[in-house]
């Protein structure tokens, strides 16, 4: 095994593994790809994965989507109803209100944009420097 | 914000244009998040949300300060591109730390099934209370699936280790699934008959 491992040549970039995945690759490049990544499980477990991934992703963002359009449609129905059920003007208007606050809480995932740009204000360049110098010493990992 | 628009986006992003870096992160956050936690699961581990917000933050970070967007070669569609780098910055994160976990840990899914194998090879595989032999046998099985050619190769790692079903290898290779279903009959032929000879 130990010889095998050995034989296994440079990994390939990450553009062309990405490439690979997208299927945007000539013939020649694509088996170039598919010859090491036959033998290398590491790349094999990083393009499974990201294949797996983005898959995923894709459903869930389709089903998140769908989840908060509810919030959304529950928001307009309750505005509605405020005016059929006048009796019940007040209640039906907190809930449109809570409904959608709700629908704009999830829609916009402002909490994380503020982090990360928090984070290259105060330790951009440090941090950066650090990643890179884990990056110089595995070679898999340059562009 | 659909993928039509990523060439676009992208070309702002390197113009460190700070509004379509805003509308990058919120459109890639999710699968940083997933192929983080789904490349880390392969090797056993389940990192914290904490600590997985922070390898997001660093990938985000490394993709600024470096400007990686720039030499992407097809900007219609990173969802890849970020899935495969997300993946690598993951197994970076604990291997610089030096987690010991990592550094001994085989991923999980370099084990193929042992189900699955006393399926395969019936009268070939020892129990476990063999462990020498078992061993032996699966350094066999390893040096057997090695031989195979390139396609076969994949199709029975990703069948036997990735325990990906026809379909789901089919709809990875690009190749329809009769295609899939013939080449690992083959390849669990051959390596049968490479278990045999020893």
């Amino acid at each position: 095994m130990t010889d095998l491992k050995q034989e296994i040549k440079a990994h390939p970039k990450e553009t062309e593994l990405a490439d690979y995945l997208s299927d945007t690759l000539t013939g020649e490049e694509r088996k170039r790809i598919e010859d090491h990544i036959a033998s290398c499980n590491d790349c094999l477990d990083n393009v499974v994965s990201a294949h797996e991934s983005v898959k995923k992703f894709k459903k869930g963002k389709a089903g998140v989507m769908k989840k908060i359009n509810v919030y959304l449609i529950l928001a307009a129905v309750s505005f509605i109803l405020s005016f059929v059920f006048q009796g019940h003007f007040a209640q039906f208007l907190t809930a449109t209100l809570l409904l959608g606050i709700k629908w704009i809480a999830d829609a916009k995932s402002t909490k994380m944009l503020i982090m990360i740009y928090e984070a290259w204000k105060k330790g951009g360049e440090k941090e950066a420097s650090r990643i890179l110098s884990s990056l110089d010493k595995d070679p898999k990992n340059r562009l | 914000m659909d993928e039509k628009n990523d060439p676009h986006l992208i070309e702002a992003c390197i113009k460190k244009d700070l509004a379509a870096w805003s509308i990058l992160v919120k459109k890639y956050s999710g699968l940083i998040y997933v192929s983080i936690e789904n490349r880390l699961k392969k090797y056993g581990l389940d990192a914290s949300s904490h600590e997985i917000e922070d390898i997001r933050q660093d990938i985000f970070s490394d993709i600024w300060k470096n400007d990686k967007l720039s030499r992407i070669t097809n900007r219609d569609d990173i969802s890849y591109w970020i899935a495969i780098l997300s993946g690598n910055a993951a197994v970076e994160h604990f291997r610089s730390r030096g987690a010991r976990q990592l550094q001994n840990a085989v991923p999980l899914s370099h084990k193929v099934d042992a189900e699955e194998l006393n399926e395969i090879f019936s009268s070939g595989i020892p129990g476990p209370d063999d462990e020498l032999a078992r061993a032996e046998t699966e350094e066999k099985i390893d040096l057997a699936i090695e031989s195979l050619p390139a396609r076969e190769k994949i199709m029975i790692k990703l069948h036997l280790i990735h325990d990906k079903k026809y379909h789901e290898i089919a709809d990875f290779l690009g190749v329809p699934k009769g295609t899939v279903s013939s080449y690992i009959k083959r390849a669990k032929e051959k390596l049968k008959e490479a278990l045999k000879g020893d």
